[in-house]
């Protein structure tokens, strides 16, 4: 519960540093609707839990390494 | 007079070049329908009664002058409410645009209107083509005419509730992610996304520019040919525009006896569709092989592949389109649309770049297999429509059968294959190379005429008045 708290609480400033001040009833769903983007193909990295890493990225780098 | 909202543009367009029937009276008819109908489907924002029987009476005249322009003259149409219309309330089905007129036609808008087509409104659509089924915006959501407690899908969900219930003979979509199929397959039509290029997006409003597809949705496939056919050409001032030779669209009638058609497998497998699903893509695949078609298996690449590069590009491209009005105005939107929107603000430029790169990947993966069929076939949709409301918006976790030929560009039909158990439409999908879209009209014609799904239409519902006695 305190982690939810702490995820919207840090999604709220990190949208606020782009300028965007949603309504504070969007902050649940938006978080959800990340989620959703990163789910299985994007890593949920611990400094940036809101950024996202198609995990296509990882599969380009390992193509061009073969390669 | 429903009779007549119920004819096929082919059909149609017959009868007014021979002078059997009068533009003005199909025109009133479909108004008239409109007024007793459209309360409870919700397909139209705006209608144009007075503008279009003046230009019904003006078509009237053309043709009885001798002046008859092609098959579109006097044919009643509608557009969807991101298409610019002069003169012309275009909302975007939002707040933000609520009385926003524009002062130009969109490219597609004006050459229907010189082809003679009857514009009778502008259609309900997802806000901005992506918001989703809401109940936060200035109108209400469309419904889906075979069940109106049903999601007609979206985001062209007037225009496809709008044919699906003959209130319309064709209607403009636009397709980003599916948005022209996705309601096609939901109400039962026919809906083409067009290769890339094809159709001018000039003063459409923009979802995601490297992603959206202008095209029609119409009873059959025959139809959306005789509005592609009008529709497809270089518009120098879409960038996008291809200057490339216009498929021709006259063939749609031959046979697809010797066509090699690629079943996706894999891909709908591991969708994971609903069993009617994919009982009635048996069936057709059936029919096609059954008219002479061989039916192969193909092998594409996993449908969340082009998830990722798809939702990383047009989130991408959609909030640099909406970011000053979401930093500015964010309470103009609706809720869904912000949802889906603002998590654009946190892609990486590297992300979008890598999906860039990613989409050639894939583009020459699609190219490769079409060297060994000249079509591919897929479901349109994992199940039938759900509630309203209620139905899990596309995305990674639900994997799209359409997204992928956004990604890749090619053209792509949605048809009507059957019926679920509760009546309502499911859908196959057929794909074509780029600026073959006339070889995956012409198997979709096959299709419609080998079947009786198109003979079915949707009961229509009770007026207001009498459902609530």
């Amino acid at each position: 519960m305190q982690d939810d708290k702490d995820a919207i609480a840090e999604l709220k400033e990190r949208l606020a540093n782009q300028g965007l001040h949603l309504p504070a009833g969007d902050l649940e769903g938006l978080k959800a609707a990340i989620l959703e983007i990163e789910a299985g193909s994007v890593a949920l990295r611990r400094d940036r839990p809101f950024s996202l890493e198609p995990a296509f990225a990882l599969r380009l780098a390992k193509a061009e390494k073969n390669a | 007079m429903s009779d007549l909202c119920h004819l096929t543009i082919a059909e149609a367009s017959k009868l007014i070049a021979q002078r059997k029937l009068s533009p003005v009276e199909l025109t009133s008819a479909f108004l008239d329908r409109i007024e007793r109908l459209d309360p409870q489907i919700n397909a139209y924002l705006l209608v144009l009664r007075d503008e279009a029987l003046a230009r019904a009476r003006a078509a009237e005249a053309e043709i009885a002058a001798g002046r008859y322009k092609g098959p579109l003259h006097g044919i009643p149409i509608a557009l969807k409410d991101i298409y610019a219309t002069k003169g012309i309330r275009t909302t975007g089905h939002s707040a933000l645009l609520k009385d926003h007129v524009p002062d130009e036609d969109a490219f597609t808008a004006a050459v229907l209107v010189q082809a003679g087509a009857i514009l009778l409104g502008k259609t309900a659509t997802w806000e901005f083509a992506i918001g989703g089924t809401s109940f936060d915006l200035p109108w209400p959501p469309a419904r889906n005419p075979w069940n109106i407690a049903h999601d007609p899908g979206g985001s062209s969900s007037g225009s496809a509730a709008a044919v699906a219930s003959g209130l319309a003979m064709a209607a403009m979509g636009t397709d980003t992610g599916g948005s022209i199929r996705g309601p096609a397959a939901l109400c039962g039509i026919a809906g083409i996304k067009p290769t890339y290029g094809l159709v001018s997006r000039r003063g459409i409003f923009p979802l995601s520019f490297s992603l959206d597809h202008a095209g029609p949705m119409c009873w059959t496939a025959e139809d959306c040919a005789l509005m592609l056919d009008v529709l497809a050409g270089h518009d120098p001032l879409d960038n996008a525009s291809a200057d490339v030779a216009k498929p021709d669209f006259s063939g749609i009638a031959t046979p697809v006896h010797g066509l090699k058609i690629g079943f996706a497998r894999g891909m709908t497998e591991e969708a994971g569709v609903e069993p009617d699903v994919r009982a009635a893509l048996d069936d057709a695949l059936k029919v096609f092989g059954d008219l002479g078609a061989e039916v192969v298996d193909v092998s594409l690449a996993s449908s969340l592949e082009y998830a990722d590069v798809g939702t990383t590009i047009s989130r991408s491209e959609g909030y640099a389109i909406h970011e000053h009005a979401l930093t500015h105005t964010p309470e103009k939107f609706g809720q869904s649309f912000r949802q889906r929107i603002v998590p654009g603000a946190f892609i990486r430029a590297c992300d979008y770049v890598n999906a860039m790169r990613e989409r050639t990947r894939l583009i020459a993966g699609i190219a490769d297999v079409m060297k060994s069929v000249d079509l591919i076939v897929t479901p349109s949709w994992v199940s039938a429509a759900h509630p309203l409301g209620k139905g899990a918006p596309m995305s990674r976790t639900r994997p799209s059968f359409m997204r992928p030929f956004n990604v890749t560009g090619s053209p792509a039909l949605s048809v009507c294959s059957g019926f679920s158990a509760a009546g309502l439409p499911l859908a196959m999908q057929i794909v074509g190379r780029p600026f073959e879209d006339h070889l995956v009209l012409r198997a979709g014609y096959a299709f419609e005429q080998a079947t009786q799904w198109r003979q079915r239409r949707p009961q229509d519902p009770a007026p207001l008045s009498e459902a609530a006695q």
